[in-house]
C-alpha cells in the first residue's frame, strides 16, 4: 500500500490542477489604464493627434504618474487596503501593472487608489529603492532631487498658440495635490482577472474645472501658478473610468 | 516494475541526464565585483545576464585600451575616451578617425552608464555591449572588421588567458568582447568625492555663488515666481544630474542634425539629443552633442537668451526658458552676477576620482 501512495497523490495533484470549476485561494489583478479623448473613448496617439480644447488644440506627449494607496471597495464600500504597493505608468508604452497575487478572491463594488504619495515615502529617501522598482528615480524621472518629494503626475504636450505650436507642461506635485481616485463598478475578482480603465484627457482639463492652456496659463510646477496645478488635480482624481474586467490570458 | 519503482528510475535518470555536461569538468570560477554606488544615488538596473565580476571587468578594460581593435592598431576606444577629460576626446570637437575622417558628433564621456538605457548621442544603442563594437566598425572611427579584431585577440595569448579567465575559455567572440566592455564601462563611477558630494554629506560648504547658483539650478524659471530660476533641474535634476532622456532642447530653429529622428525615421523624434549628465562637466568641454559651446559661461548664456522657441519638436520642459518675464525680453533673463554662480555651482560637481582612480586607467601603461 505505502509504494503506491506516492503514485496516488501525484495523480490526485493533477486532476486537482486540472479541475475546471476549481477557484483559487488567492488571486492577483492586473491593472491596466488605456488613454482616451472624451466619452466617446477616442483613443490618443500621442504626439501626433490635435484634439480641441476650446479655442485651442492640444496634443498629447507625456503623461506619467506615481499610483500607489490602492484599495478594492467590498459590497459595502468599505475599502479593503492593499498596502506598500507603487506603481510607476508611463503611457501609452508603460501601462500596465499588476497587484500581488495576495488579494482574496470575491465580489468588489470598486477599485480606488491614489495619484501621488503619503507624505513618508514622498520625502523619504529615494536612493533605497531597487533598481527596476517604481519609486526608483531612475526608472520614474519624477523626483525633484535636492528639491524634495516626487512630481505625482507629469502631464505634457502642445498647443497651438499665435498658429504656432507651443509647450504646454503641468507638473503636479506637493502633498496638497494628491489624487484620490474611486471607480465604482461591480468587479467580480474570484479568478484572476485585468481591470481596464480608461484615463480620459479631455476630462483632465474639464471633468471639474474648465482649463485650457491657452487661457489658464501653459505650465505649472505646482508653485506659483494661482491654483493652477490644484484645479488639474481636482480634474485628474474624476478623470479616470471603467473599461473592462476580463479574465487574464494564461 | 511498480509504478512507485519506476517513477524512480525515472527521476534519477533526469538527475543524471542534468548532471551529465559537467561531470568530469573543472568548474569555471570568477569573482563576483559588487558595484559601489555613491550615496545618495538611485540602485542601478544591472544586467542580470552579465553580472559583473573581476575577471570580466579586467578584460574590458584591456580591450577598451588596446589600439588591436582599431585597422591599423593606432587608435583605441581610449584614445576617444581620456580620463584626463572626464572620458572625452582630449577638448576637440569633434574625433578624429584612423584615416584622418572627422566625426560630426562630440565625444560623450563615460561615467555613470549603468543608470543609462541608451547610448550615443543619438540613442541608437540600448546596451552598452552593443555600443562598444559600433566604434570599431565604424567607417569614420576604428574602421575596422569586428570579426578580423577577433582573429587578432584569438593570436594573442594575453588575450586567450584574459577571455578563459572570464568566460570559462578562450573563445574570443565579438558578442564576449562586448560584454567585457560592457561590465567595465559599468564600473566608472562618478559621485560620492565632488565638493557638491560632500556639501550634502555635510562635510563641506559651499561658497556664498556656489549656493546662489545651486539655488537657480533647482528654481523654476516662472514669471509669477518672486525668486529668480534657471529651471536646471527637470532635466539634470536629481543625484545623477541627468533623466536619461532624449530631448530637444531648442538648439536650433532649423535642424541639421537629426538626432533621434534619422534613427526612429519619426519627424517628432527631429532634433532629440541625449541630455548629458552635468557630473564633472568641468572636465567636458566643449559642450552640445556638437560642441558648438567652448565654454560653460557660452552654454549658460545659450540657456538664459538663445533657446529657439519655434525648433521643431522643442521639448515641453523648455517651455520656461521661452517665457516673457516682466522685463520684456524672452528667456530666463539672468542677470551676470546669477550666470556666474550657476557656472561656479558646476564647478562644484567635478570629482577628481575619473581622473585617478587606478580601476579606469590605461593596464598598458
Amino acid at each position: 500500500m505505502k509504494k503506491l501512495i506516492l503514485p496516488l497523490l501525484a495523480v490526485s495533484l493533477l486532476f486537482a490542477s486540472c479541475d475546471p470549476e476549481s477557484k483559487p485561494e488567492i488571486v492577483n489583478l492586473e491593472v491596466v489604464v488605456q488613454p482616451v479623448f472624451g466619452s466617446a473613448n477616442t483613443p490618443v496617439a500621442y504626439n501626433s493627434q490635435q484634439f480641441p480644447m476650446g479655442t485651442d488644440t492640444v496634443k498629447f506627449t507625456r503623461n506619467d504618474f506615481i499610483i500607489s494607496e490602492f484599495a478594492l471597495l467590498d459590497e459595502q464600500g468599505a475599502r479593503v487596503d492593499i498596502r506598500n504597493e507603487y506603481a510607476f505608468l508611463s503611457l501609452p508604452d508603460r501601462n500596465s501593472f499588476t497587484l500581488p497575487t495576495s488579494l482574496t478572491p470575491g465580489h468588489y463594488s470598486g477599485f480606488a487608489f491614489t495619484v501621488g504619495l503619503d507624505s513618508t515615502i514622498n520625502h523619504g529617501d529615494p536612493s533605497l529603492w531597487g533598481g527596476t522598482h517604481p519609486l526608483n528615480p531612475a526608472v520614474n524621472n519624477l523626483h525633484w532631487g535636492w528639491t524634495g518629494g516626487y512630481i505625482f503626475a507629469a502631464m505634457e504636450g502642445y498647443y497651438q498658440k499665435d498658429g504656432a505650436e507651443t509647450p504646454w507642461l503641468y507638473h503636479i506635485a506637493l502633498m496638497e495635490n494628491r489624487m484620490e481616485v474611486v471607480v465604482e463598478t461591480p468587479l467580480d475578482l474570484t479568478d484572476f482577472k485585468t481591470l481596464t480603465l480608461n484615463l480620459d484627457l479631455e476630462a483632465f482639463f474639464k471633468a471639474v474645472h474648465s482649463l485650457s492652456p491657452n487661457e489658464d496659463g501653459d505650465f505649472s510646477h505646482s508653485t506659483f501658478d494661482n491654483g493652477l496645478a490644484h484645479k488639474l488635480s481636482e480634474n485628474l482624481s474624476q478623470s479616470f473610468r471603467f473599461a473592462s474586467l476580463e479574465n487574464q490570458t494564461p | 516494475m511498480t509504478l512507485s519503482r519506476g517513477l524512480t528510475f525515472g527521476f534519477l535518470a533526469l538527475f543524471a541526464v542534468s548532471c551529465g555536461d559537467t561531470w568530469g569538468k573543472k568548474p569555471h570560477v570568477t569573482t563576483p565585483y559588487v558595484l559601489q554606488v555613491p550615496t545618495g544615488f538611485p540602485q542601478p538596473a544591472l544586467p542580470e545576464d552579465n553580472p559583473l565580476t573581476v575577471e570580466g571587468i579586467l578584460l574590458g578594460r584591456q580591450l577598451f585600451y588596446d589600439p588591436i581593435l582599431s585597422l591599423d592598431s593606432s587608435q583605441s576606444c581610449g584614445s576617444c575616451h581620456n580620463t584626463a577629460f572626464g572620458f572625452t576626446d582630449n577638448g576637440l570637437t569633434y574625433s578624429v578617425g584612423v584615416d584622418g575622417s572627422e566625426g560630426d558628433r562630440n565625444s560623450m564621456p563615460l561615467h555613470n552608464l549603468a543608470w543609462h538605457q541608451s547610448f550615443f548621442w543619438d540613442g541608437r544603442s540600448p546596451s552598452l555591449r552593443e555600443q562598444s563594437l559600433d566604434p570599431i566598425s565604424n567607417p569614420i572611427e576604428m574602421k575596422e572588421d569586428v570579426l578580423h579584431v577577433v582573429e587578432k585577440l584569438q593570436r594573442q595569448p594575453r588575450y586567450q588567458d584574459a577571455f578563459t579567465a572570464a568566460f570559462g575559455d578562450e573563445e574570443v567572440t565579438p558578442e564576449r568582447m562586448g560584454l567585457a566592455m560592457e561590465q567595465f564601462m559599468l564600473t566608472i563611477l562618478s559621485g560620492g568625492e565632488s565638493k557638491f558630494d560632500r556639501f550634502i554629506a555635510g562635510t563641506e560648504s559651499l561658497t556664498a555663488e556656489e549656493t546662489l547658483g545651486m539655488q537657480l539650478f533647482n528654481g523654476e524659471s516662472n514669471p509669477n515666481s518672486p525668486t529668480p530660476g534657471a529651471d536646471c533641474f527637470h532635466c539634470h535634476g536629481g543625484a545623477l544630474f541627468t533623466n536619461h532622456k532624449l530631448m530637444n532642447n531648442g538648439l536650433d530653429s532649423v535642424l541639421t542634425d537629426l538626432g533621434l529622428g534619422a534613427v526612429t525615421g519619426l519627424a517628432t523624434d527631429n532634433g532629440k539629443f541625449k541630455v548629458p549628465s552635468l557630473r564633472n562637466i568641468a572636465y567636458t568641454a566643449p559642450y552640445m552633442h556638437d560642441g558648438r559651446f567652448q565654454t560653460l559661461e557660452e552654454v549658460v548664456e545659450f540657456y538664459n537668451s538663445g533657446v529657439h522657441p519655434n525648433s521643431p519638436n522643442l521639448d515641453p520642459s523648455m517651455v520656461g526658458f521661452v517665457q516673457t518675464h516682466s522685463g520684456g525680453a524672452m528667456g530666463l533673463n539672468l542677470t551676470l552676477t546669477q550666470r556666474q554662480a550657476l557656472v561656479a555651482f558646476l564647478n562644484t560637481l567635478t570629482d577628481t576620482r575619473v581622473e585617478t582612480d587606478t580601476l579606469y586607467q590605461n593596464p598598458f601603461k
